[in-house]
């Protein structure tokens, strides 16, 4: 190759590196234009905190409200009085009946049972959340009367240090929606009007050995993603199918409109179905965002399973949601970002110590697979946390490991008094298959835990699965720069920084 | 010096190992039914003890006069929180959480907490009574739980899946010995890595999962480079034994072997460092970085000190069975 054209092909490498790493890194104070996307990236709540919201169970309210209800209403006061107790270590005050239950005319503690019921309420709530693929989250028993749900706030870098609710607005329906769909109790119903009081149920439940009858008419529920659309798919059993047409395509009954509502316990899902229209297919599609598909997909599936709570929780409102800031800190973020930059600035500036201009080549593939991975974590959108930082370092080591390990390989090829080139197509034929091997294993490994695993692992195992082939492609790339960038030196030895053998003559 | 044998040695590397994993079981299992479980559950899996103040105010801007009150009052009572939260709802009520370990006196708590508020009533009086600020602390004890460990079974799923496939492609590139001794060394690792969170009871964060799924990763890459190195050692010399290949191939690897784990265990403590410094808290950061390390012990052992005598003790295995027909043939 010409020294220009290698010249050419350097410098063009080098300038879209230097843009792509100035679109990542600065904001453009340019109407209509996006943020740098660095900025956009969404973290985990390790990095930017996490929204959680206290949970009341029927039957219960905290102090403060008690206090606030009867305050200078004397009526209200002694109805609380009859019907309320003070449970001091919770500071909370409990319905005396759920505090206790008649037993053959007798009185007894019933304390317990309700402790109980709230704990195994909290158990499913952990399981329905856990469904919900957060990179972490935890569900909590306060005090054993509440329920505390945390999970990741969902902010990117300016949010999470910006304590200002205009720009969180977005992270707080988010949460709001999740939190609020995904602890709805009760069983599924269908209903003629998206009000609970004011309407009726479409299915009359007639056998009292199964009252939960209509949960049985739904297999399951998932999100749809295709091309962009985003739907939520509800799949019917086969009795389901014929149940609901029938109600669909009932004559004479009062609806308030022409639709019907699904509905889970009390609360409406928005989900509509037209009356007089009978359904054609098993499977309905109901179109929604990501996120709000998700929740009632696991709501509906925890509910078709027969996975109901015990007691209905409190209402969550966008005032009731908590966002807190890390748990390492507020700054936690730059701290991390700067011991990853460290990381991949020595990634980048050691092997040049070693193989000089060679070191260089790497430097740039080590550049390259950085903003790489950047622009694919923005682009996918995955929820960036320490574990997910570390899968794509571990994707940067894998990348390094294959270099050196070939850069060795030829090496040794030199050594046995070959020229660069025949040593470079040699040290690269005999490392290829290792190389090969680990490659191949590694991205299916990854592949199996973005698709097997849930949360953090999934994120992680989607971030490594993008490093590893990077890696792979950046690995070849590394020769072909190899080749273009060492055009430009006369002595291709001292490029390498390899010692040249020289033959003795007899 | 006496050169051991490859048997002896392998006699010597897996008893440590096996009595390693063995008292992690046996300890992990004991403690599961009298303790809080095998693990010593933290993170999000987390009970905790907590110390709220939760605040809204008009004007008032000084959050520091509160989160003082708060640390001269746990300074004063000797309690140590493990972390700070500082929380904001949408309609701007403030929260100043501090947490502590299960540990921590609930009383001794419950005390600072009535100190607090007294303080905060004191300090803040001018505030309080012009109604430009409420404030109020409230001690509380958070119960955590595993949620039917979905996350964990389906992490398990992965690991077994991710094992599975690496079985299947080292019995179609290296044949069954070689498939033999990676799924052994796999299971090693993990059951080394397990035995040691349950030893060293280091609070177990799903980045338990996350560091569980990088060891089998590690491991994966250094078994597939050592066998890919004893094939091509084969190829290139085939008169030597199984225990001279397996030696050389592992001292051929051994840098490699020892650098991969050693970099990432280099990267984690800077990881360490960073969320230390952040914190303001060794404890917080301790955890994950001594989960890194105990997977990283893990993969070294298992990858450079076990793996070889594995392959040869299989592949004599693989021999003795291979070389019963012949001899039935010759009888």
């Amino acid at each position: 190759m010409g020294k220009v054209k290698s010249a050419i092909i350097t410098a063009l490498l080098v300038s879209a590196i230097i843009i792509l790493t100035l679109f990542a890194t600065i904001s453009f104070g340019v109407s209509g234009s996006n943020d740098a996307f660095m900025i956009n990236i969404p973290f985990g709540s390790e990095l930017s905190g996490e929204a959680s919201v206290t949970f009341y169970p029927e039957g219960v309210i905290a102090e403060a409200k008690y206090y606030s209800d009867t305050y200078e209403n004397e009526e209200k006061a002694n109805e609380y009085k009859d019907k309320y107790e003070l449970v001091e270590e919770a500071d909370v005050y409990v319905e005396k009946d759920k505090l206790y239950e008649t037993v053959d005319g007798q009185q007894v503690d019933a304390r317990n049972k309700f402790i109980q019921s709230i704990k195994a309420d909290a158990e499913l709530l952990s399981e329905r959340f856990g469904e919900k693929g957060y990179s972490s989250y935890s569900v909590t028993v306060v005090d054993d009367y509440l329920i505390k749900v945390s999970i990741p706030s969902g902010l990117n870098y300016v949010q999470s240090r910006l304590d200002d609710v205009n720009l969180r607005n977005t992270a707080y329906s988010v949460a709001s929606h999740a939190l609020n769909y995904i602890t709805v109790d009760g069983a599924l119903s269908i209903r003629s009007g998206d009000t609970y009081s004011d309407t009726n149920a479409l299915y009359k439940e007639l056998d009292k050995s199964n009252p939960y009858k209509f949960n049985s008419f739904f297999k399951g529920a998932s999100v749809f993603r295709m091309s962009g659309t985003t739907a939520l798919k509800i799949d019917l059993t086969d009795e389901g199918f014929e149940e609901m047409n029938k109600i669909l395509t009932a004559d004479g009954d009062s609806s308030t409109d022409a639709s019907a509502y699904l509905f889970a316990g009390e609360t409406s899902l928005g989900l509509t179905f037209t009356m007089g229209t009978a359904l054609t297919d098993k499977s309905l599609f109901f179109q929604s965002t990501s996120d709000s598909s998700e929740d009632y997909a696991i709501l509906i599936n925890s509910i078709a399973h027969g996975k109901m709570l015990t007691n209905p929780l409190s209402d969550v409102e966008n005032e009731n949601i908590i966002i807190s800031s890390p748990v390492a800190g507020r700054n936690v973020a730059i701290w991390v970002g700067a011991a990853v930059l460290l990381v991949v600035l020595l990634a980048a500036a050691l092997p040049i110590i070693k193989y000089k201009l060679l070191g260089l080549v790497n430097a740039l593939m080590v550049l390259t697979y950085s903003i790489a991975l950047l622009v694919a974590i923005y682009l996918i959108g995955i929820e960036l946390t320490i574990g997910g930082l570390f899968a794509a370092l571990l994707g940067l080591a894998l990348l390094s490991f294959s270099n050196f390990f070939t850069f060795e390989a030829v090496r040794r090829e030199t050594a046995l008094g070959r020229t660069i080139e025949s040593s470079v197509k040699l040290g690269y034929k005999k490392s290829l298959f290792g190389i090969l091997d680990i490659h191949v294993i590694l991205i299916i490994a990854a592949a199996v835990m973005t698709l097997v695993g849930v949360g953090e692992l999934s994120a992680c195992g989607l971030i490594f699965l993008v490093g590893s082939i990077a890696s792979f492609a950046l690995y070849w790339f590394t020769r072909f720069m190899w080749y273009v960038m060492s055009s430009l030196v006369r002595n291709k030895f001292a490029f390498c920084g390899y010692a040249r053998e020289v033959e003795e003559d007899d | 010096m006496t050169k051991l044998n490859p048997a002896l040695k392998l006699r010597i590397i897996a008893v440590i190992s096996f009595a390693l994993i063995v008292i992690g079981m046996a300890l992990g299992t004991i403690l599961h039914f009298v303790s809080n479980g095998f693990f010593n559950y933290g993170g999000e899996y987390a009970s905790y003890k907590s110390v709220t103040i939760s605040y809204s105010y008009i004007d008032f801007q000084n959050r520091d006069d509160i989160e003082e009150i708060c640390t001269t009052a746990f300074d004063e009572a000797g309690l140590k929180y493990y972390a700070k939260l500082d929380g904001s709802s949408f309609s701007d009520e403030k929260q100043l959480e501090f947490r502590f370990s299960t540990g921590t006196d609930s009383e001794a708590l419950e005390a600072v907490t009535e100190k607090i508020n007294t303080k905060i009533t004191e300090t803040l009086s001018e505030f309080i009574e012009s109604q430009v600020i409420q404030a109020n602390a409230l001690f509380s004890e958070h119960q955590g739980l595993l949620g039917g460990g979905y996350s964990l079974w389906r992490a398990a799923v992965a690991l077994a899946v991710i094992v599975a496939v690496q079985i299947i492609y080292t019995m179609i590139r290296f044949r069954f010995s070689a498939a033999f001794t990676a799924i052994a060394i796999d299971l090693h690792n993990l059951a080394l890595y397990a035995a040691l969170l349950a030893i060293c009871r280091i609070p177990v964060t799903s980045s338990v999962l996350v560091f569980g799924v990088i060891l089998t990763l590690v491991t994966v890459i250094g078994v597939t480079f050592t066998l890919e190195r004893i094939k091509r050692n084969a190829k290139d010399n085939s008169s030597l034994s199984v225990e001279d290949l397996a030696e050389l191939s592992a001292r051929q690897t051994l840098k490699t072997n020892i650098a991969l784990p050693a970099l990432l265990a280099i990267v984690a403590v800077l990881f360490f460092v960073a969320v230390a410094i952040s914190s303001l808290s060794i404890s917080t950061a301790l955890v994950p970085m001594a989960l890194a390390l105990a997977s990283f012990a893990a993969s070294v052992y298992g990858n450079v000190l076990l793996m070889p005598y594995v392959y040869i003790f299989i592949k004599n295995i693989g021999r003795k069975i291979a070389a019963k027909p012949s001899k039935k043939k010759g009888n």
